[in-house]
């Protein structure tokens, strides 16, 4: 799941330091969410979102995406919105009216989702997971945070491979497995005691293994792969932050509403 | 109980084309070794015998019958496979439970199960470990509990991948007199190795596979005769080899057994040669 989402690309965006393309989802999401006000998501979603997506060559499968994960939620939305008034109903269906407020809270709440959601795809689709967390280390984030993070990633494909493994060696020694969904659920029930043993004792080695190669050095360390990065985009990172901490302190004084 | 490849092609999901036009027959009783270098696809090959793998394009057939066919669960009936690693293969809380677990799916009787699975743990010295839980073992033993739960299921056909890989001497000639055994018996055994003078005691016809593909095939004394496939496939000749053709002896010898006997007949028979005594 997590590799798919990740395709390799040549695209002004791909090429960006991973930092930098962080900093841009980061800046959009506490945008989006700093004012009560519906222009500023939907524009965030028109002028940056979309055009960023469409550059990186990802639009299609971002829209795709957007529809398989936030559909559901935003169609839920409208549906309750009449739950979330003070004033009278537009429309008088009964328990579930068409109200103003309501209808502003749905609309605000799916744009500010949909900023969210996309800026996030927006970058997995167009940054490897390894050349962030190399690239948050290099920007000084503990290598412990970058491992749990990469470990985390890599354990469902890692499982889904022993069970696959196990499970061949099973119907090699006669197992029947029955067919569909069910059958396979019911063979993999039996495995996740020898699956759950392999991996803690895997990660125990691993763990001597690692402090063997120094992992737990305190002294600043270098990067073999070094991730490119530019005078531009550390410029354009610094004015994101300046950005992200002023959208914060006029939202928080009531500057912005 | 016959193999028989027929062209077949292999790619794994990523790209990688592992065997590229395999044509092979593994004729009933004989006992062969597939080498070669890492990576030559010998793995890849092997395990298209008992169908975990499915040709690319190509046929594979165990006793006439098309793998593709056929449920591995149902080949397992033919076709007993030792697998390489036996991280992938072992799962079961006890050696006897996983020694016990092909010859219960394949539904044998009781009585006929307990004296297969008492004779594989003997046959490979586990008897002692029986109840252990294979993680507890080294990795020497739980291959040889790998060993153990395919020779109990008591197939006519019988591969080993790397069989003696971690071994000590003892481990080496236990597998030894287990493919004896299973020669006697009259069963099919394939195995991979690159032990070559384990390879040049115990099988009869040698395979060397190079890049995906067989470049020779004949009886286990000739290919080891056979400098340029030896150079092509990078495996190196038996020790016996090496050492009677530094000796200088226009045909060389395979195991310690020929070479013994060689020696023997040059000592009792005229002497050909001129040494000291
Ligand atoms: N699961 C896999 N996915 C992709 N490629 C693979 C996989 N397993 C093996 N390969 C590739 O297929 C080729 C043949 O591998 P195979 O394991 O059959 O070689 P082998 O002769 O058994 O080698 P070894 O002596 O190391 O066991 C190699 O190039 C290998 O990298
Ligand atoms: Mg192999």
């Amino acid at each position: 799941m997590t590799q798919d989402f990740y395709r390799p690309g040549t695209s002004l965006i791909h090429r960006w330091n991973p930092v930098t393309t962080l900093s841009l989802s980061l800046t959009l999401v506490v945008t989006a969410f700093a004012s009560q006000a519906l222009w500023l998501p939907a524009a965030l979603l028109v002028f940056v979102v979309f055009p960023a997506a469409l550059v990186s060559g990802v639009f299609r499968r971002l829209l795709a995406w957007l529809a398989r994960f936030l559909l559901p939620v935003i169609l839920l939305l409208f549906v309750i919105q009449g739950l979330y008034h003070q004033d009278g109903p537009l429309l008088d269906l009964g328990p579930v009216g068409v109200h103003l407020d309501g209808v502003l809270f749905a609309t605000r709440t799916a744009l500010r989702l949909l900023v969210l959601t996309g800026a996030f795809l927006l970058l997995l689709f167009t940054t490897h997971p390894g050349e962030l967390m190399t690239a948050l280390v290099a920007h000084g984030m503990p290598p412990k945070i970058s491992y749990l993070v990469s470990a985390t990633m890599q354990i469902v494909p890692a499982f889904r491979q022993r069970a696959h493994s196990i499970l061949d060696a099973q119907r090699a020694r006669g197992l029947r497995t029955a067919a569909g969904p069910i059958g396979r659920v019911r063979a993999l029930v039996p495995l996740v005691g020898p699956l759950v043993l392999g991996a803690l004792s895997e990660v125990d080695e691993r763990a001597v293994a690692m402090e063997a190669r120094a992992f737990g050095a305190t002294t600043r360390r270098t990067s073999y792969t070094v991730i490119a990065d530019s005078a531009a985009q550390r410029v354009s990172r610094w004015s994101m932050l300046v950005i992200t901490i002023a959208v914060i302190v006029l939202s928080a004084t009531g500057v912005i509403r | 109980m016959s193999i028989r490849v027929e062209g077949l092609h292999f790619g794994y999901p990523d790209g990688v084309t592992a065997l590229c036009g395999v044509d092979l027959v593994v004729e009933s009783g004989e006992r062969i070794a597939i080498i070669g270098e890492n990576g030559a696809g010998k793995t890849t090959l092997v395990r298209h015998f008992n169908g975990i793998m499915k040709p690319t394009s190509g046929r594979v057939l165990v006793n006439g019958v098309d793998t593709a066919t056929r449920e591995v669960s149902q080949l397992a009936r033919e076709v007993g496979y030792v697998f390489q690693n036996p991280h992938e293969q072992l799962f079961a809380r006890t050696v006897r439970a996983e020694v016990e677990f092909g010859p219960r799916n394949l539904g044998y009787p009781a009585g006929r199960r307990r004296r297969l699975v008492d004779w594989a743990l003997e046959a490979t010295r586990l008897t002692a470990h029986s109840d252990a839980h294979p993680y507890e073992l080294s990795l020497a033993e739980r291959k040889r509990v790998a060993i153990a739960s395919v020779l109990a299921m008591d197939t006519p056909i019988v591969v080993l991948d790397e069989p003696t890989t971690g071994q000590d001497c003892a481990g080496v000639n236990d597998v030894g007199s287990i493919l004896a055994q299973l020669r006697d018996s009259g069963r099919t055994v394939v195995g991979v190795t690159h032990d070559m003078d384990f390879c040049a005691e115990n099988f009869d016809r040698v395979v060397v596979m190079a890049r995906g593909r067989i470049v020779a095939d004949g009886p286990t004394a000739e290919i080891f005769r056979d400098d340029a496939v030896l150079a092509e496939a990078a495996v190196e000749a038996p020790s016996m080899t090496r050492l009677t053709r530094r000796l200088g002896w226009n045909r060389s010898a395979i195991t310690v057994e020929e070479l013994v006997s060689r020696l023997d007949h040059r000592e009792r028979g005229p002497s050909d040669h001129p040494h000291g005594q």
